[in-house]
């Protein structure tokens, strides 16, 4: 089994809240925001090192970033990846959904063929879940997402999460699989895999290295533009109740009887 | 711009019966189709012919309706086909599909066959002085609000998470169109429904309770989230919770509250030492009343909190239980 794994990566989903915009430029400031694996992207390397170990082969990472990202792929070779791709270019930048699948899929296509296109599900900043089932469709490939379990053999099997349960599929390869985190829980990096990863190799990936078409990629392939951007004001004027325990308690319980959900009697 | 702009909706249909997003949506295009002097046109992959009436309650003009067994369960390939045939076909100004599980599937596939953009998760549409979709969207949790245009492929694409738009009845004498599923014969799927296991989520769901207790990354034990469990239960309300819950392995994603989770709107949202990250806000902001509890007085919680209660649960919970008993 080949299998190629996106990863991105995100700013700390922990900082979110120090995120802000520049008033004179517009711009948003992440100053200070480390940069990390997208967390579900994690589950998604899990389960693609779970399927080598158990089926042979090599899991292959594939991520589209600036060149500084090597250090996330890096750990990404440390938890048992043999191989990385870094897709750093000017000439990828303000990329959407659409042209960010496109080159990842070229890429793919580039170093492949792969049996199984496995991603995370969502990333934490832009959360829109449209890269993986777009991969699929520029290698003609089928996709599910949502995946929180899966079973393989001679065939795969796969569940879904869906609303109100879950739907199960049977799928024959090549496909691009989309992960929850629910799925497993990542194996730690250890001194081994860290020393591992010092003889594997992160390549850059240079837009003169991949057969691409120029205007589907970057901004040109971009259908979509951002317009203005407005960090919303959703705060409150809220009061704070201070005492003991028991006065606090109070407080909440008259909060509850205004909003109207205690009724007379309940306590 | 033509002198007509017609919207397409995709209205997911379980077990002959429309999901509740697809209506909202409706409801809220329904104000973009009547300022375009367009058509509202829903768009529906069923095993079953039933439920229509519905969409014509909530204001589409026409149903789209293909029917066929193979419709039970999402297979991307046939999906696809249908959609990218009847938007060729049509050509709709814009195209909005609910974000379920299965539409958050089908909607980037069909945006790539049809290269044209797509925005996700939209929480406000406006039509601007070009005559293109100004589509808000959120982004770092819900940090930002940022604008998406799609200003030069049409359709103009997007999703909309359930319960982002209020449900309007808007009558209309429609017309239900049939559509041609006999080339779905020669697609062969490498991808294959079995079925469905339903899971109950343990509990009141979170979208239907009037009170909402969520606790957060600060729940030190399994026997502290049993208390907030039976706090909720006291309050005839249901248990929520953000992301470490998941984590330690106390509650599940069915539970969470937040970007991947569930948008909730209570009369009441109290979260027990939820610090507050950008993803669940997402989730909990437009809550009624919010009560925020924490030891740290800088949580972000505290920020869209009413009432503030700067303090350690462990102290506040017993209290608050034994007066609600009695």
């Amino acid at each position: 089994m080949r299998i190629a794994c996106l990863v991105k990566p995100v700013p700390d989903p922990e900082y979110y809240n120090r995120i802000s915009i520049d008033p004179v430029r517009g711009i948003l400031t992440r100053a200070g925001i480390p940069v990390v694996m997208n967390p579900t992207d994690r589950h998604a390397l899990e389960e693609a090192i779970r399927i080598k170990e158990k089926m042979g082969g090599e899991v292959v990472i594939f991520s589209m970033a600036p060149d500084d990202a090597g250090g996330i792929l890096k750990d990404g070779l440390a938890m048992g990846a043999d191989e990385a791709y870094l897709l750093s270019d000017r000439a990828f930048a303000g990329a959407d959904t659409l042209a960010t699948s496109y080159t990842l899929a070229k890429a793919i296509e580039q170093f492949g063929p792969f049996d199984i296109i496995l991603a995370g599900n969502e990333s934490a900043d832009g959360s829109t879940s449209q890269v993986p089932p777009q991969v699929g469709v520029w290698l003609s490939m089928p996709s599910l997402a949502g995946i929180i379990r899966m079973e393989y053999g001679e065939s795969f099997r796969v569940w879904c999460d869906v609303e109100e349960g879950r739907v199960e599929y049977e799928v024959t390869p090549p496909v691009v699989f989309a992960v929850k985190r629910g799925i497993n829980t990542p194996r730690y990096i250890g001194i081994k895999g860290i020393m591992a990863a010092k003889s594997k190799k992160v390549s850059i990936i240079r837009v003169g290295d991949i057969s691409v078409d120029l205007d589907r990629i970057g901004l040109n392939g971009s259908p979509t533009r951002a317009g203005r951007i407005v960090v919303p004001d959703i705060g409150r004027k809220g009061e704070t109740i201070t005492g003991s325990p028991g006065e606090i308690a109070e407080g909440i319980i008259e909060g509850l009887r205004k909003a109207g959900v205690i009724k007379e009697g309940m306590i | 711009m033509r002198d007509h702009e017609d919207i397409l909706v995709f209205t997911e249909f379980k077990d002959g019966h429309p999901l509740k997003v697809g209506l909202e949506i409706l409801s809220k295009a329904r104000g973009l189709a009547d300022e375009m002097s367009g058509g509202l046109y829903a768009m529906v992959l069923t095993d079953r012919a039933d439920g229509f009436d519905m969409l014509f309650k909530y204001g589409a003009d026409r149903v789209y309706a293909g029917i066929d067994e193979s419709f039970r369960y999402y297979t991307g390939a046939y999906f696809s086909r249908m959609a990218v045939s009847l938007v060729e076909n049509i050509k709709p100004y814009a195209f909005i599909i609910g974000a379920t599980a299965m539409g958050s599937m089908f909607a980037p596939e069909v945006a790539a066959y049809l290269k044209t953009g797509l925005a996700a998760h939209v929480i406000d549409y406006k039509i601007d002085h070009a005559g293109n979709l100004v589509q808000v969207v959120p982004s770092f949790g819900s940090r930002v609000a940022a604008e998406i245009l799609t200003p030069h492929s049409r359709p103009q694409m997007s999703t909309v998470r359930p319960g982002t738009f209020e449900l309007k009845e808007n009558l209309r004498n429609g017309s239900i169109v049939h559509l041609d599923t006999s080339e779905l014969d020669y697609i062969a799927p490498r991808v294959t429904p079995l079925g469905f296991e339903e899971v109950k989520p343990e509990g009141m769901p979170l979208e239907d309770a009037e009170v909402v207790v969520v606790g957060g990354g600060g729940i030190e034990t399994r026997e502290d989230w049993e208390n907030l469990k039976e706090l909720s239960r006291l309050l005839n309300g249901a248990l929520g919770c953000t992301r470490p819950i998941v984590d330690k392995g106390w509650s599940d994603e069915a539970h969470m509250v937040g970007t991947s989770g569930k948008t909730i709107k209570p009369k009441v949202y109290i979260g027990i030492a939820v610090s507050g990250s950008s993803h669940h806000i997402t989730g909990m902001k437009d809550s009624g009343l919010v009560i925020a509890i924490n030891k740290d007085e800088n949580a972000p919680i505290f920020d869209v909190a009413d009432i503030r209660i700067v303090a350690d649960y462990k102290e506040i919970l017993p209290a608050l239980l034994s007066m609600i008993k009695g």
